[in-house]
């Protein structure tokens, strides 16, 4: 069955029809087209679909889309501002991924994006223990993970 | 599958009594990934979210706290009320999952799901905590040794909702919760192991010591508490590893490491209570 | 040199796209129309198709068909032809495709793929390589006597070996005659997963003109392209492979994996994308797994502690298909005992079916399995023979001058192994006094660059709480490793650049950018051979075989190292056709010009790359040369086949050198091993983009703690992958990245790689495992032979070993 909701994402307000079964994860990609958020695992293991639901970081995959009526939903493709003169101003995290080479296949991206916005969110200058708080069940295969931690750590910085 | 979202108790009741097959969606981190696996084809969900307002909230009275079934996880870790006889609360709250699992998962669901590694179920399971359920007939209270019946299964009729939990606070006591697992990272545990302590008089402790993973369903090994009590710690281990039968098919250890674990466990467990009962 | 792109830590190209989202990869590809195939998949490890029913199927919501493998009269394979795309007749392990369901949606296609029955006839089944060997095992391929296979390999009909490969230097029994003591081992490294984050995907459309044009998350397109024109028997011509950009490899998605099952079930739909994307239990059992080898090691040594003979037999449990680890096979036995100088040495490797997934290449290639024997079997002689296990191995490295197994010999410029080690061992702390790195990088003369990574800070995890001495034991050890790579022998890289009018330019190869970052390095090189700043160079993002030009696949750490190299000789082709226009437009012969600034020099008079690459105007309007396109290609130096009875030859094209060193915490009571410190050095030649390089030995490292500590596939009695989920089959998390990453690159350069590069994506994994290991027997005196040292292995161990003492637990 279908169920209508209202939806806001990345600052744009839809209405939709989602089949009832409908993940959020599969929503944002198939249906808004916004497949910067990855699909992992399907099962809340991997993070790669990571969003923000009004603020705060959840995984897409495991949450239906009916129960986002009414809700905020910020991806990876709203955490860059575009300006008013059509230039894209990268997040102080997006640039820190960047320059130090916290990047390789980039699968994992996103949600180490997401969710490490929303941790700089809570706290300009966070502690070890907050930044394991927030990127924990993120899993990345590629780096080894200390370029990520140095990126975080280092985006912090230039927010402060 | 169809999706229901009632506005109150009573409405979640009667869709979940009028639909064979329903089930009770909270924060929907176990519901999701065992309808996708195939292991749950429910017909129906019922999200009980709209119920917050009722059903999430942390409260304190004079001698007890009351949690309610769709407090998250993120929500117990970081309540600055909590009292320090319940430590073990935050204990299970900070290995539980990650961040963003833990905005979404409630402990109603933890327990409800009953899984016999689930962190909430030894820990409330220790604290003596009581479950408290209503259903078509009214409410119900039960303890944890009685709400749990075995792997996946618990004390409940089909259309009943767990609406929260009350934990005791036994003034002199304090409480720990650990355990074993194969990364530093998001994992289940191999098992785990909640201890509540409590001052009896300037001699004697009452120890309440639970175990999850090790059988079917989170447990009170009695045995135990007398020994850790005495802190007789080699006689634990001896104890533990002479009788816990764990099953032979978990993924996460051989029966043989759980044995070797569980004392081990236990004897840190406790050391960290009984260092927080001295403040 | 001074340089002006090579050797620097620009940021890659492809990150802006990656942290935005903007990057396409597989999955992300919708077409209009698409259809989606789920497989129904076998239940048993091994048995006959009795009879398959998808009637209730086929009347199911949004079913388009129902596609088996009876119409599929081919064989997939690359260098033994031995796999249908669907499974035809029999099945060989659990997971292995039967059905695919095809619908309008992916949900569709999952609810009827549930109302597909399959009845079996079920086979005796065998998992381990070692039962598939003994009389009586049952025999998975009946057939593997009439399979079309290539020359260089060796399957013994009437038996589960589908490739035996064979090496002997000197004479074994000899050497061991002369020994004054021998040591016997066996080991085992059990099959793995990938576990790239990205699954396997691919999207095909057949053209009702009978074309096929697939996208596909693969390392190899122009294999893809091979195999598929090939078994659909079109030309080159009309099949197109398009790679988008890739979410990891690893060599899990190397050669072939979902393709031609893709290929097959679309040829039933022409005119209609069908897209197939695995989910994460799938690439479990439905694409490609890693390792699983079973393997004996005999070394003789003097008493002074010279290693003068070595006897390796290697078990691979490749799966129920061979094709993919055929290879493996051969590569372990190149470098079946080390870097290791040894006068008499007999080695045989062996391929061997299993009922189980199929192996493919993975991250090392038959070189973590084969210096997990070698290293820890170094450790154990060392302590035998009385020697210290450094002295031990800096007396038998290969240095140069030295033979290896294969009868190549070692030279100076193949790297600097001796000072690897030496600065490893400082580096750990275990050297007698603690000194300089670079003091000691000056006395070996070699140019050295060094980082160190942190990982989260540990206190911050209460896990431990107590300082207990008995409880907890600290371990350092070191594991030097060696790397050649394993390819065709005509495993050619080929490059164009195009030059533009503003001075920029296209650059076009096949090779894929998986995360391991070649679309930034063969910018970089290609910039530093054109003289221009890197931004100029834009790398096609995609590779497509019909548009860029061929790649053998990217596999083997080549990408930096041979690709490379073509695009070196392409932009010096663009070079050329610069001097050759200018030469004409100064009247002189072009071996007087000089390129400098992106300029074309004749004494001071110069001519801007601009005016040069669309061809020349005069003043008088009058035009030569032309548009400028340059192409390079190569092929690897001199290889041969190896020779039928030794197995000797020119097989490796290059060797890259390291050691590493590992640092652990052993606690007793959980049997929890933690990486503290982790210590990678490596001979590169040249860190074209130290960044990137770092990124990728710190990846290996973390990857092959992973496989140290923890990985497994967890088979049930019946083959079933128990474990197929990453919360069951754990890899690493951030938290157990080591606290520090330490990773140092010697550069004594590659006279034939690109400015001196070679290969070293791979490296970083080879001797994790045997360094965390020796370091583990450093801490608590426990000697581990299997993978891996999870809590199940130390607990046992140190209970057997407490009981053993008489004490009850
Ligand atoms: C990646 C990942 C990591 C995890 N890590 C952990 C972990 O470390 N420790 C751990 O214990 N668990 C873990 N879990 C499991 C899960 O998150 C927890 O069990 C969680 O507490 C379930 O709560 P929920 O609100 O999401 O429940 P749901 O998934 O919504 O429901 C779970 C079950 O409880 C029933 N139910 C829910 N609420 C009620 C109610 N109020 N009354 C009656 N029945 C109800 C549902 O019908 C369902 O059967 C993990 C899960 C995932 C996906
Ligand atoms: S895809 Fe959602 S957590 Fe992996
Ligand atoms: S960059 Fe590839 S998974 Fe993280």
């Amino acid at each position: 069955m279908s169920v209508e909701i209202k939806i806001n994402v990345n600052n744009r307000d839809y209405r939709l029809i989602v089949d009832e079964e409908d993940t959020l994860l599969y929503v944002l990609r198939e249906r808004l087209h916004l497949t910067g958020t990855k699909e992992g695992c399907g099962n809340g293991e991997c993070g790669a679909c990571a969003v923000l639901v009004d603020g705060e970081p959840v995984r897409s995959c495991i949450i239906l889309a009916a129960e986002m009526n009414g809700k905020n939903i910020v991806t990876v493709e709203g955490l860059s501002k575009v300006e008013k003169d059509g230039t894209v101003k990268l997040s102080p995290i997006q640039e820190s991924f960047i320059e130090e080479g916290a990047i390789q296949c980039g699968f994992c991206t996103p949600g180490f994006v997401v969710a490490s916005s929303a941790l700089l969110e809570k706290t300009k200058d966070p502690t070890d223990e907050e930044i394991e708080e927030y990127l924990s069940g993120h899993l990345c295969r590629c780096t080894g993970y200390a370029t990520i931690l140095k990126a975080v750590r280092k985006a912090a910085e230039k927010t402060r | 599958m169809r999706y229901f979202a009632p506005a109150s108790l009573e409405e979640a009741i009667n869709i979940l009594l009028e639909h064979e097959g329903a089930i009770i969606l909270a924060g929907g981190t176990d519901v999701m990934v065992e309808k996708r696996s195939g292991k749950i084809e429910p017909s129906a969900v019922v999200d009980i979210k709209k119920l917050e307002g009722e059903l999430r909230y942390m409260r304190l009275s004079d001698d007890r706290l009351e949690i309610g079934s769709l407090t998250t996880i993120t929500d117990i870790l970081h309540w600055g009320k909590l009292p320090h006889e319940v430590t073990s609360l935050k204990d299970a709250a900070r290995v539980f999952g990650c961040h963003e699992i833990r905005n979404r998962a409630t402990i109603g669901g933890n327990i409800a799901h009953a899984s016999p590694g689930a962190e909430f179920a030894s820990t409330l399971l220790a604290l003596d905590a009581t479950v408290q359920l209503a259903g078509k007939d009214g409410k119900r209270e039960l303890s944890m040794e009685d709400f749990f019946l075995g792997p996946g299964k618990a004390n409940m009729e089909r259309g009943e909702v767990i609406t929260g939990f009350s934990v005791p606070l036994l003034s002199g006591s304090s409480s720990c919760y650990m355990r074993a697992s194969r990364v530093d990272g998001m994992d289940l545990a191999i098992i785990n192991c909640a201890i509540r302590l409590q001052d009896l008089d300037a001699e004697n402790l009452a120890v309440r010591a639970a175990f999850g993973a090790v059988a079917g369903k989170p447990i009170r090994i009695v045995e135990a508490e007398k020994l850790l009590a005495r802190e007789d710690f080699e006689g634990v281990k001896r104890l533990l590893f002479d009788t816990l039968n764990p099953r032979a098919t978990s993924l996460r250890a051989a029966p043989m490491s759980k044995k070797l674990l569980a004392g081990n466990l236990a004897e840190d467990t406790y050391k960290i209570a009984k260092e927080r009962l001295a403040g | 040199m001074s340089t002006i792109a090579v050797g620097k830590s620009v940021p890659r190209f492809d990150a802006r796209e990656k942290v935005t989202g903007e990057a396409v990869y597989i999955a992300d590809i919708q077409f209009p129309g698409t259809l989606h195939v789920k497989v129904v998949r076998s239940t048993i490890p091994h048995g006959i198709i009795k009879s398959i029913h998808t009637e209730e199927a086929e009347k199911a919501e949004g079913v388009y068909g129902i596609i088996t493998g009876e119409k599929a009269d081919f064989l997939v394979g690359i260098c033994i032809h031995d796999q249908p795309p669907l499974a035809r007749r029999k099945v060989r392990y659990v997971g292995e495709p039967v059905v695919a369901v095809v619908a309008e949606t992916e949900k569709a296609a999952i609810k009827a793929a549930r109302l597909v029955r399959i009845e079996y006839e079920e086979l005796p089944h065998v998992l381990n390589p070692l039962d598939a060997i003994k009389e009586g095992a049952p025999l998975i391929h009946e057939d593997l006597g009439s399979y079309f296979h290539l020359p260089t390999f060796n399957p013994k009909p009437g038996t589960n070996i589908f490739h035996h490969y064979h090496v002997e230097k000197g004479n074994i029994e000899e050497g061991f005659r002369k020994a004054d003591v021998i040591i016997e081992r066996n080991y085992s490294f059990p099959h793995i997963a990938h576990a790239q984050i990205e699954p396997h995907g691919a999207i095909a459309r057949w053209s009702k003109g009978n074309e096929l044009h697939i996208y596909s998350s693969t390392q190899a397109p122009f294999i893809v392209r091979s195999v598929l024109s090939r078994v659909f028997n079109l030309p080159s011509t009309s099949v197109r492979v398009t790679v988008p950009y890739l979410g990891g490899g690893f060599g899990g998605k190397s050669d072939l994996t979902i393709e031609p099952l893709t290929a097959y079930v679309a040829r039933f739909f022409p005119g209609k994308w069908v897209k197939f994307i695995l989910t994460r239990e799938e690439m479990y059992f439905g694409s490609l797994i890693g390792r699983g080898c079973y393997s004996t090691l005999k070394m003789g040594f003097k008493k002074d502690g010279r290693l003068i003979a070595a006897k390796a037999s290697m078990h691979f449990a490749g799966g129920a298909y061979g094709d993919y680890a055929i290879n493996i096979v051969t590569g372990a036995g190149h470098n079946s005992t080390g870097p290791y100088e040894i006068e008499n040495v007999y080695v045989d490797s062996y391929g061997i079916y299993t009922n189980t997934p199929l192996v493919g290449a993975y991250r090392g290639y038959g070189h973590p399995e084969a210096h997990w024997q070698t290293e820890r079997h170094m450790d154990i002689a060392a302590r035998e023979l009385g020697i210290d296990p450094v002295a031990l191995r800096l007396k038998n490295i290969l240095k140069p001058g030295s033979e290896n197994n294969l009868g190549q010999i070692i030279k100076e410029s193949n790297g600097n192994l001796e000072a690897s080690i030496k600065i490893a061992v400082n580096e750990i702390g275990l050297g007698k006094e603690k000194r300089e790195t670079e003091e000691i990088a000056r006395d070996h003369n070699v140019r050295i660059i060094k980082n160190t990574s942190k990982g989260l800070d540990r206190r911050a995890i209460p896990v431990i709480t107590k300082k207990e001495e008995e409880r907890f034991a600290v371990g350092r050890a070191i594991a030097p490793l060696m790397k050649s790579p394993v390819m065709a022998t005509n495993a050619g890289s080929s490059a164009i650049i195009k030059a533009n009018k503003d001075g920029t330019f296209n650059l076009l190869v096949s090779s894929i950018d998986m995360g391991q970052g070649s679309i930034t390095a063969l910018s970089q090189i290609a910039a530093e051979t054109l003289g221009i700043p890197v931004e100029k160079v834009r790398h096609y993002r995609a590779a497509d075989t019909e548009v860029t030009p061929y790649e053998w696949q990217t596999v083997a750490s080549s990408t930096t190292w041979k690709a490379g190299s073509a695009v070196r000789k392409a932009a010096l082709s663009v070079l050329d056709k610069f001097k050759e226009t200018a030469s004409k437009v100064f009247d002189v012969s072009p071996s007087e010009l000089e390129v400098r600034d992106g300029k074309v020099w004749y004494g001071n008079e110069s001519i801007d790359f601009k005016e040069l690459a669309k061809g020349y105007v005069f003043p008088d309007g009058h035009a030569i040369g032309g548009p400028v396109i340059g192409t390079g290609a190569v092929v690897p130096h001199g290889l041969t086949y190896p020779d039928k009875k030794t197995g000797r030859g020119e097989l490796a094209a290059e060797w890259t050198f390291g050691c590493q060193a590992a640092e652990v915490l052993v606690d007793r009571k959980t049997g929890r091993i933690r990486v503290r410190k982790f210590v990678t050095v490596l001979d590169i030649g040249k860190a074209i983009n130290p960044l990137m390089a770092k990124g990728q030995v710190e990846g290996a490292v973390v990857q092959g703690m992973g496989a140290a500590l923890n990985e497994t596939l967890v088979y049930g009695e019946d083959g079933r992958v128990r474990n197929a989920s990453l919360t069951d089959y754990k890899i690493p998390t951030p938290e157990d990245a080591p606290e520090e990453l330490v990773t140092i690159f010697l550069e004594t350069p590659q006279p034939d790689g690109p400015f001196g590069a070679r290969p070293l994506a791979e490296h970083g994994i080879v001797s994790v495992a045997p360094a965390i290991a020796n370091a583990v027997r450093d801490a608590i005196g426990i000697d581990l032979y299997d993978l891996p040292l999870n809590q199940d292995r130390l607990l046992e161990a140190i209970y057997q070993r407490e009981k053993g003492k008489g004490g009850d637990k």
